[in-house]
């Protein structure tokens, strides 16, 4: 580990020559990453699974006869499990988007790139690609082999074969993805048929193409080119958040060494890194952790495996590279609990409550006022007019039969066409209403004035809308 | 003056990944944002414009923002590079 700071670790620093700046930019070069076993590659499994599972199983389960999680937008309502999500709760939205946000932030301080390394699909899918490369190809020297060798007919069948699973696998995502946003049981049998519209089959298109090119072509420069977290997550850093690094007290000076002397090692002036490059061989974005942190680290912690396995090989304590703190490394101790972890803690506690509130907040029904375009107000039997159109929308599951006043004015009258306003379930009914009042009535060019919705027989149910109603400059 | 640098020695994968990519991210927040306030439907009141399912006015929505995102990173892109007052080699000394 370098003795300057991680919060430093992703800016190139001043006094690098330019080649190295440079290098970094250069055509890239395909990165093979050696397979490994251990604890962490079970963790990243198990994740892969248990990840790639829910995506593909969700969209197929049902509850009271619709999808379980729908975000419908042809019909513009978000089913998640009982709940049903209106445009109207676009504010929820935003607080779910803050809440992802600062959960990212506090994970990321606590415990560094956990996001990247087990659950971003970049990731997922990148991992289930290589498995199938591996599969197909073979080992990791196999697959460097087969890449330089000439073509052949095994070289063509082999690449063939990957290829074309890896499009199946693009085209499933797409397809299952393609579902959230429209009904999967519909869709699946359209898909059979070839009856989809033209705009699904182009979304699916779409994203078979951008699964194929992200997890089999782009992997790692996704994360090192195009991901805006792995660019500003080294500001959640800090010495007391846990990042996979290379103890280098003890690893150096690294170097191979005789099968006679690797017991006596420290005699000869050795560290416990034998320089096998093992960690680099296994790396998915083609770095070496013994240079310290480095912003192309996703944190998936192969390195970890695999040094561990030559550690046990070589009779040396585990734990050579292994997550730990800048502070632990520096023998200094560890906090978990510090400012910064406190301040994240209290605004995602305030943002879920917040959000709580705001869902336990929400009433079946919903009224939106829009005023009459043409006309500001007109004069009909001595008295002042405006027209509205209400939106009454019934948020329910069943047949609402609503009400609506209007007060605020003096002597209002309220007129509207219907006698009884009866609102199918999940419905918005556009409701035509003229307000006539008294000029001298009206406190100004703009009064103001409510409506109020409410269910005949339920008397918690009722909504108050506030809009303007005007007249003549007095 | 060493972003200015970075920044020259970018691959033109990379530029164009920069480019499309990030306003992609924005289009994709725009759409949302735009969408759940305005119904399309509600649109072809107000503007004579070809009958379409909702699904393709989002979708439609969702590429004309791109293409002004994508505009707006593309000049940023561009202007980013020095003029001739402020190369770097001229003001070592800032």
């Amino acid at each position: 580990m370098q003795t300057e700071s991680s919060d430093s670790k992703s800016a190139p620093t001043s006094s690098a020559p330019k080649s190295t700046e440079q290098s970094l930019y250069e055509k890239r070069e395909k990165i093979y990453p050696r397979e490994v076993h251990g604890r962490f590659a079970i963790l990243r499994t198990l994740s892969v699974v248990v990840l790639l599972g829910l995506f593909f199983i969700l969209p197929w389960l049902e509850m009271g006869g619709r999808q379980v999680i729908l975000f419908d937008l042809p019909a513009r309502k978000f089913h998640v499990f009982w709940l049903t999500f209106w445009p109207q709760d676009f504010l929820l939205l935003a607080f779910l988007l803050m809440l992802g946000a600062f959960s990212l932030f506090f994970f990321t301080a606590l415990a560094g790139r956990l996001w990247c390394g087990y659950a971003c699909p970049q990731t997922v899918w990148t991992e289930v690609y290589l498995w199938i490369e591996r599969k197909v190809e073979g080992s990791r020297i196999k697959q460097m082999r087969l890449d330089k060798a000439d073509w052949s007919l095994n070289k063509l069948i082999r690449k063939l074969i990957k290829h074309f699973i890896w499009l199946l696998i693009a085209g499933a995502t797409a397809v299952t993805y393609v579902s959230y946003f429209t009904p999967e049981i519909v869709l699946t049998q359209k898909l059979f048929t070839f009856q989809l519209g033209e705009w699904e089959m182009f979304w699916i298109a779409f994203f078979t193409l951008a699964t194929y090119i992200n997890a089999g072509f782009m992997r790692e420069q996704v994360c090192k080119y195009m991901c805006p977290y792995a660019r500003f997550q080294s500001a959640m850093f800090d010495k007391d958040t846990l990042i996979i690094s290379y103890d280098e007290k003890r690893g150096e000076p690294r170097g191979s060494r005789r099968s006679d002397v690797h017991k006596d090692y420290k005699k000869e002036a050795l560290g416990d890194c034998i320089n096998c490059t093992m960690c680099v061989q296994v790396c998915p974005t083609g770095i070496d952790i013994r240079d310290g942190l480095q912003y192309e680290c996703i944190g998936c912690s192969a390195c970890i495996d695999v040094c561990d396995d030559v550690m046990e090989k070589m009779s040396y304590p585990k734990g050579l590279i292994r997550y730990t703190t800048q502070h632990a490394i520096d023998g200094e101790p560890s906090r978990i609990l510090r400012p910064r972890i406190i301040i994240y803690l209290v605004i995602l506690t305030l943002f879920t409550s917040l959000f709580l509130f705001h869902i336990s907040q929400r009433t079946s029904i919903g009224l939106d006022i829009i005023r009459d375009r043409n006309q500001l107000y007109r004069e009909t039997s001595g008295l002042i007019e405006n027209i509205y159109t209400l939106k009454l929308i019934n948020k329910d599951e069943k047949d609402q039969t609503f009400d609506i006043k209007a007060e605020g004015i003096d002597d209002l009258i309220i007129l509207v066409d219907k006698s009884t306003i009866l609102v199918e379930a999940g419905t918005v009914y556009d409701l035509p209403v003229r307000l006539r009042a008294k000029e001298e009535n009206l406190s100004g060019r703009s009064t103001e004035i409510r409506f109020i919705l409410s269910v005949p027989g339920d008397d918690d149910l009722s909504i108050t809308e506030v809009g303007k109603f005007l007249g003549p400059i007095q | 003056m060493e972003t200015l640098a970075r920044i020259g020695s970018m691959s033109v994968a990379q530029r164009i990944a920069t480019v499309l990519w990030l306003s992609f991210l924005m289009a994709g927040i725009a759409t949302g944002c735009f969408f759940s306030v305005i119904d399309p439907f509600e649109l072809q009141y107000c503007v004579d414009f070809p009958e379409m399912s909702r699904t393709g006015a989002y979708s439609i929505g969702f590429f004309l923002f791109w293409l002004l995102t994508a505009s707006s990173s593309l000049l940023a892109a561009f202007f980013i590079y020095p003029t001739k007052e402020n190369k770097p080699s001229d003001s070592q000394n800032s």
